[in-house]
C-alpha cells in the first residue's frame, strides 16, 4: 500500500496580533497510507484542526512539508474533499444543485451530473429532497448533503473536522454508520479530526492521539470491518475505549 | 400561519387596504374645507389623471408640449430606471474589484467616501454649467449617486459572506474567480437589492428636482412649468404620476426580491404567536 499523505518534521506557529508566538504543530511525521481510515483524536487547542488546514492547504506549514503523491501541498485543491465542522453547503442552490456543484465547475455535461447526483443523494437517503432548498433540511440531513457532495466530487482524499459533532447522539451513531457504509463502498484516504473517543475506535484504521502540539501516542485498531452498531457495546470495544482515553486524558491533564 | 375564525381573517384583510379609502377621505374633507380652488379634490385629480394622459391644452400653454403628460412620465421613468441601473450595475462591478484588489481599494477609498457625503443635487448646478443640460448629463448625476451608494453596499456585503462558503468551494475546485461568480454574488445579491429597493425611492426624488433645474423633457419640467403657471390641478397630477411611478416599480421590485430570495431562511414577524 503506497505512502499517500507524508507529514515530514510539519510544525505550525501563529503569530498573534500583538506580536507573541504561539506555537500549535511541534515537528509531526506522520505517513498516512492510501485508503486508510486514519483518526486525529485530542483534546481543545491541541492543534488538530491546524493539522487539518495544513493538509488540505488552508495554512502553510511554519517549518516542515506536507506531501501527497510525492508532491508538496500548496493549496486547497479539488483533490482534498474537506467535510467542515460548520455546515458547509450552497443555500442559494437546490439541493440537487449542490452535489452537483464540484461536477459543474469540472464542466461536466448537464444529463452526467444529474445521474451522478443522483447516484450520492440515494447513497446518503436524500433522494427525496433533490428540489428542496438546503434550509428546508434539518442539522443531520445537512451533513449527509455535504458528505455527499463532497464525495461525488470524488477527491482522493477525504478531510473531515469534526463533522458530526454538532448533532445529537442518535443523528450522530445513524450518520457514522452511514459513512462507513459510503466509506466501504467507495474506499478513500481519510483524515477525521474527532474529540469523541467512541467514534474513534469505531470509524478508524488508526488512531492519532495528539497533545501538546505532538504525537502522544498511535493505536493500532484491531477490530475487522465490517463494524456493526452492536460494536459500541461489545465488552473488548469498551476496553480500547479506557485505553484511548488514559492516553487522551492522562495527557490533557498533564498539559494543565 | 392560522387565524382563528373567519371573523379575524376578514379583519386583517380590511386593514391591508382601509388606509386608502381613508385617505382620499381626509383629501375629500381638506378640499371641501379649504375650497376647490385652493385645494382640488382627488376626484378632479384622479379624472384628470386619464384626461391629461395624450393631450393637455393647460400643459401645452404652461410650455410642456402637446402630447400631454405621457412624454414626461415616459422620460422621468426612463432616466431614473436606467440610470440607476446602469450606476448600480457599475458599483456592484466596482465593489467587488476593490474587494480583491488592496490596493485599488486604498487608492479610491477616500474620494468614495467623501463624494458619498455630498447630496447629489449639490452637483447638478456645476455639472449643468460645465456640460449643458443635455439627457446624458442629467444620467450622469444618478448614475454616480446610485454608483456611489451600491459600491459600499457591495463591498459590506462582500465582507459579511461567511469565509467558509468560499473555502468549501476551493474544496470543490473552483477558481478564486469562479468563487467571486459562484459564492459571493449569490450571497450578496438579496442585500444588494435590498440596498437597490431603497436607494431608488431617493433616485425618484433626484430625477425630478434635475429636471425642474432644466430639461426638455420630464416630469420636473412639468413640475416647473406648471407651478410659474400656478396650475395647481396639473401640479397635483404630476405628484400622483410620481408617486405610481415609484410605488409600481417599488412593488415589482419587492417581488422580484421575494423570489431572488426563497432560499433564505427568514423569520417571520409572526412565529412567536401563542
Amino acid at each position: 500500500m503506497k505512502d499517500k499523505i507524508v507529514l515530514q518534521n510539519l510544525s505550525k506557529t501563529f503569530q498573534t496580533e500583538s506580536g507573541r508566538a504561539v506555537p500549535v504543530l511541534e515537528d509531526i511525521n506522520l505517513t498516512i497510507r492510501d485508503n486508510e481510515f486514519l483518526l486525529v483524536i485530542g483534546p481543545s487547542g491541541c492543534g488538530k484542526t491546524t493539522l487539518l488546514s495544513c493538509i488540505a492547504g488552508f495554512e502553510e506549514p511554519t517549518s516542515g512539508e506536507i506531501l501527497m503523491d510525492g508532491e508538496v501541498v500548496k493549496g486547497p485543491s479539488a483533490q482534498r474533499g474537506v467535510v467542515f465542522q460548520e455546515t458547509a453547503l450552497f443555500p442559494w442552490r437546490r439541493v440537487e444543485k449542490n452535489v452537483e456543484y464540484g461536477l459543474e465547475v469540472r464542466g461536466m455535461p448537464r444529463q452526467e451530473r444529474k445521474k451522478i447526483a443522483q447516484k450520492y443523494l440515494e447513497m446518503v437517503g436524500l433522494q427525496d429532497f433533490a428540489d428542496a432548498y438546503p434550509k428546508e433540511l434539518s442539522g443531520g440531513m445537512k451533513k449527509r448533503l455535504t458528505i455527499a457532495t463532497v464525495y461525488a466530487n470524488n477527491p482522493e482524499v477525504l478531510l473531515m473536522d469534526e463533522p458530526f459533532s454538532a448533532l445529537d447522539y442518535p443523528t450522530k451513531c445513524r450518520l457514522q454508520m452511514d459513512l462507513m457504509d459510503l466509506w466501504t463502498k467507495e474506499k478513500k484516504t481519510t483524515v477525521f479530526i474527532s474529540h469523541d473517543v467512541e467514534e474513534a475506535v469505531l470509524l478508524s484504521d488508526r488512531i492519532i492521539v495528539l497533545n501538546r502540539h505532538k504525537i502522544a501516542l498511535e493505536y493500532q485498531n484491531p477490530f475487522p470491518r465490517p463494524r456493526r452498531d452492536e460494536l459500541r457495546s461489545d465488552p473488548k470495544f469498551i476496553e480500547a475505549k479506557e485505553y484511548i482515553k488514559g492516553a487522551y486524558w492522562n495527557e490533557s491533564q498533564k498539559a494543565q | 400561519m392560522k387565524t382563528k375564525g373567519r371573523s379575524r381573517f376578514q379583519l386583517c384583510d380590511l386593514l391591508k387596504v382601509l388606509s386608502i379609502p381613508v385617505l382620499l377621505a381626509v383629501w375629500h374633507l381638506m378640499s371641501l374645507w379649504l375650497g376647490s380652488y385652493r385645494l382640488p379634490n382627488e376626484i378632479t385629480v384622479l379624472k384628470g389623471l386619464f384626461t391629461t394622459l395624450f393631450s393637455s391644452e393647460k400643459l401645452n400653454m404652461a410650455g410642456a408640449g402637446d402630447h400631454g403628460f405621457w412624454p414626461h412620465v415616459a422620460a422621468t421613468f426612463l432616466k431614473v430606471t436606467a440610470g440607476y441601473t446602469l450606476g448600480s450595475l457599475l458599483g456592484v462591478l466596482a465593489g467587488m474589484l476593490m474587494k480583491m484588489h488592496k490596493r485599488l481599494r486604498y487608492f479610491l477609498h477616500l474620494p468614495i467616501d467623501v463624494l458619498r457625503t455630498v447630496p447629489p443635487i449639490a452637483f447638478v448646478p456645476i455639472l449643468f454649467m460645465l456640460l449643458g443640460r443635455s439627457v446624458a448629463v442629467q444620467l450622469a448625476v444618478i448614475v454616480l449617486y446610485s454608483f456611489l451608494t451600491i459600491v459600499v453596499n457591495t463591498m459590506n456585503a462582500i465582507g459579511n459572506v461567511p469565509p467558509i462558503y468560499q473555502r468549501y468551494a476551493l474544496t470543490l475546485g473552483a477558481s478564486r474567480t469562479r468563487v467571486q461568480r459562484d459564492v459571493i454574488l449569490p450571497c450578496i445579491l438579496p442585500e444588494l437589492l435590498g440596498a437597490f429597493r431603497v436607494g431608488i425611492i431617493w433616485a425618484w426624488g433626484y430625477q425630478v428636482i434635475i429636471e425642474m433645474m432644466g430639461s426638455e423633457h420630464g416630469l420636473g419640467k412639468v413640475f416647473y412649468h406648471t407651478k410659474l403657471m400656478n396650475a395647481l390641478d396639473l401640479v397635483l397630477i404630476g405628484v400622483v404620476w410620481v408617486i405610481i411611478l415609484a410605488g409600481v416599480t417599488d412593488l415589482l421590485l419587492g417581488l422580484f426580491w421575494g423570489r431572488a430570495t426563497r432560499w433564505q431562511e427568514k423569520v417571520k414577524s409572526e412565529a412567536v404567536k401563542r
